[in-house]
């Protein structure tokens, strides 16, 4: 027999829940809670093995929860969110399964089991391989400094190393010098610019002039 | 025609109308004011010489009525004792009383002696002209009853004659009158240029009777009256004739006074006019160019300034933008006006996105927490009744649960649109990830992203939804006007800098463009978000080369609750 506490603040969801789960002869509902707070005291008080814990909810929310219980009992995760974001932030925060709202009776019974024996379940549209890719898109997403510079920015960089004041760039680049002083500010912020020097050194270092005329 | 044309041309007619009628004026009063003053003087100078030629005639009566009311004088005429003539009427005494002529004439018209100054005895002859005259009954000669002299002009061929009759009377003035005395005084040459040189001014004696008469002449003797037998004619710019007319012994005209003078009156009163106009025209003219320079400075060029500056501000839809406020007067008071207008307008424009977005959030999380759960609930509870049910009714619960699966995946999209819940649950980065899914998606436009330091951060709400709606705004533009289908996008946090930049290599649009359409809205929405949470905005976009938005928020890393898992380790190491 398996245990189970369901934690949602929608009345007509926990219900459609319930009745789910009481048709599966092996599950039992130990506990119900509409709300965050009285949901952990239920899940630290009767350790069901698994809690099925909407992710928002008034009071506490299902992720905030799942930080706390993960060591007492398996957390499935419920969510309407078919995010990766969400679906790693859970994982992180130590749940076991993540499920959509939407998922089919059929696959929510299969979640509790997999949650159940203590493996990690997550809904069809996610697999390990969404979540590697994921986390990898955000790692990536993080840069060299100098790789952080826009087209434009490189530009000015460029004709800055040059020797060319701002007048000379705006009317090379035919905008105005109030918009090269911009980018200028923001090149000089993101490569930790302070000086003329600084700024010829690193365009001597990325090859944008040459060492020796 | 603007308000500055059109003072110009209402001070310039002030200016033409005031030196009109100032010249009227001046025209009509002092001009005929200097005409009379100048004919009074030239009048009284006439009168003067009149004054001269009347004292002559009075001396010579004084010298007459001296011998003529003598019983020597009264017995000569019987007598014609040389005796008398030697004694009395010598030479040097008729020089000396400058007497040109002297004649004792009998009642009957015979000439008992004549004297002429100037000539030797036996020329002793009247001048014609005297000669026809004398004979009894004619005026010249004093008839027995007669006790007064008589006096007057007789044109001679010696010239003027001022004759003076007299009735020989005794020494007691008893008549009854034993002849006549006559005496002339010649008014030749000489002796106008001695009158002349007393008056002081060039005089002449005209014969009234000339065969061709000067047109003065005949202009002054037209004017001449019974009454007033003198007159004034400007001759020329410097010099007035005064003109008088003088009847002979019998009161015909005899001859024309005329009296020459100078005309500094004239002169002078053409210089006060001169000076008058002078001063008048350049005094209208400062007036005039004062008024307009103060008009010009004080008001038109600051309501100049002031429409530009509303216009700039019209135009480019920053809304922090002030007209400038320089001094206390109506205009700045308008200034001050169209000031605490743009800062209202300021306000509710900040109002409307703060609304916008809390209205957005609201609709959100209702469509998500509340009907989202509320359907699926719903499907729920379709699934579970589906077992233990005929064919039939488990096919159309089938379809009912499909139709609610396709419901609640519109509810969530539709409240992801509005506000993805991920920027409030998960933070920006997620936000960002999932909007660059949905915009590729939609749009076909792929996102090139990059970010430094937003990994695990999370800012203040207004700064994450700020941010999120300002990618969203650009890429929507890029979509929309840029015709390229790739987009960078660049969110980095450095020192407390939330620096977002949305780039495109695609049409461009020049300062005009932005200024019109979808775009503008877009533009300023931005703007006002960004100067909403104290950030600044720079769009450069250049048509050809492409856009680029760049935004800087203050940000700081708002501090995370403690991650302590250990299934950290096992998810990041992926």
């Amino acid at each position: 027999m398996i245990t189970v506490l369901l934690a949602d603040d929608h009345h007509v969801v926990r219900q459609g829940l319930r009745s789910l789960i009481d048709s599966q002869p092996d599950f039992q509902v130990v506990g119900e809670a509409s709300e965050g707070r009285e949901a952990l005291e239920l899940i630290l008080e009767l350790k069901p093995m698994v809690s099925v814990l909407d992710l928002m909810m008034p009071g506490m929310n299902g992720l905030e929860i799942t930080r706390q219980v993960w060591r007492v009992s398996q957390v499935l995760i419920l969510s309407m969110h078919a995010n990766e974001a969400y679906v790693i932030e859970a994982l992180r925060k130590g749940a076991s399964g993540y499920v959509l709202k939407d998922a089919t009776a059929n696959e929510l019974i299969q979640a509790i089991h997999v949650v159940a024996a203590g493996q990690r379940y997550l809904s069809s549209p996610f697999s390990e391989r969404a979540i590697s890719a994921y986390i990898q898109r955000v790692k990536t997403g993080s840069l060299d400094p100098y790789e952080t510079l826009t087209t434009r920015e490189r530009e000015i960089l460029q004709l800055v190393a040059e020797g060319r004041n701002s007048a000379e760039i705006a009317a090379r680049l035919s905008i105005s010098p109030r918009t090269v002083e911009a980018h200028r500010a923001s090149l000089n912020r993101k490569l930790d610019l302070h000086s003329q020097a600084d700024l010829i050194r690193l365009a001597v270092k990325k090859g944008l002039l040459p060492l020796e005329k | 025609m603007n308000l500055r044309w059109t003072i110009l041309g209402v001070i310039l007619l002030t200016f033409v109308g005031l030196v009109l009628i100032l010249s009227v004026s001046l025209q009509s009063i002092l001009v005929p004011h200097f005409r009379e003053e100048e004919d009074r003087s030239a009048r009284l100078n006439v009168q003067r010489v009149l004054g001269v030629l009347e004292n002559e005639r009075i001396s010579l009566t004084e010298a007459i009525n001296n011998w003529a009311s003598r019983d020597e004088s009264y017995d000569y005429i019987r007598t014609s004792d040389p005796e008398y003539i030697q004694r009395n009427l010598s030479d040097s005494v008729l020089i000396g009383l400058n007497i040109d002529l002297l004649a004792f004439v009998s009642p009957q018209g015979g000439i008992v002696y004549v004297h002429l100054a100037g000539e030797t005895d036996s020329q002793q002859d009247l001048p014609a002209e005297l000669a026809l005259r004398i004979q009894p009954g004619d005026e010249i000669l004093r008839g027995a009853a007669d006790s007064e002299s008589r006096s007057g002009f007789l044109p001679t061929e010696l010239g003027p004659l001022l004759v003076v009759s007299a009735p020989l009377l005794k020494t007691s003035g008893e008549g009854p009158a034993a002849g006549t005395l006559l005496i002339g005084r010649l008014l030749d040459s000489d002796e106008l240029n001695r009158i002349s040189s007393v008056v002081r001014f060039p005089l002449a004696l005209q014969p009234y009777d000339q065969p061709n008469p000067p047109a003065e002449f005949t202009q002054a003797i037209q004017t001449f009256t019974a009454e007033d037998p003198i007159t004034t004619i400007a001759s020329s710019e410097t010099q007035m004739t005064g003109y008088a007319l003088l009847t002979d012994f019998y009161g015909s005209p005899a001859y024309i006074l005329q009296v020459e003078q100078g005309r500094s009156l004239f002169r002078n009163s053409q210089l006060v006019l001169l000076y008058l106009y002078t001063a008048m025209v350049m005094g209208a003219l400062l007036f005039s160019v004062m008024t307009f320079l103060a008009l010009d400075r004080l008001v038109l060029a600051r309501v100049r300034k002031l429409g530009k500056e509303v216009t700039e501000i019209g135009a480019g839809g920053d809304l922090s933008a002030r007209v400038t406020v320089d001094r206390r007067d109506e205009l700045t008071r308008v200034g001050v006006q169209i000031n605490g207008m743009l800062e209202n307008l300021q306000a509710l424009s900040h109002r409307l996105v703060e609304i916008q977005e809390g209205e957005r959030r609201r609709i959100a999380l209702e469509l998500h927490d509340e009907i989202g759960q509320l359907l699926t609930g719903l499907k729920l509870q379709l699934d579970s009744t589906r077992e233990h049910r005929s064919e039939l009714t488990q096919q159309s619960l089938v379809k009912a649960s499909a139709l609610a699966d396709e419901l609640i995946q519109r509810v969530r999209n539709l409240s992801l649109d509005l506000r993805p819940t991920m920027l409030d649950d998960l933070g920006l980065l997620p936000a960002l990830f999932w909007h660059f899914d949905r915009f590729t998606s939609l749009t076909g436009v792929e996102v090139n992203f990059s970010q430094n330091g937003l990994a695990d951060t999370r800012f203040a709400p207004e700064i994450e939804t700020t941010a999120y709606r300002i990618v969203q705004e650009a890429l929507t533009n890029v979509a929309r006007h840029s015709t390229v289908n790739e987009a960078s996008v660049q969110v980095l946090h450095l020192d407390g800098v939330l620096s977002i930049q949305v780039e495109d290599r695609g049409a461009g649009f020049s300062a005009d463009q932005a200024l019109t359409g979808s775009r503008t809205r877009g533009l300023r929405g931005m703007q006002e978000r960004v100067a909403l949470v104290g950030g600044s905005i720079t769009i450069d976009s250049v048509p050809g080369w492409g856009t680029s938005i760049l935004v800087e928020l203050p940000a700081q890393a708002q501090p995370q609750p403690d991650q302590g898992s250990e299934n950290d380790h096992s998810i990041t190491g992926g």
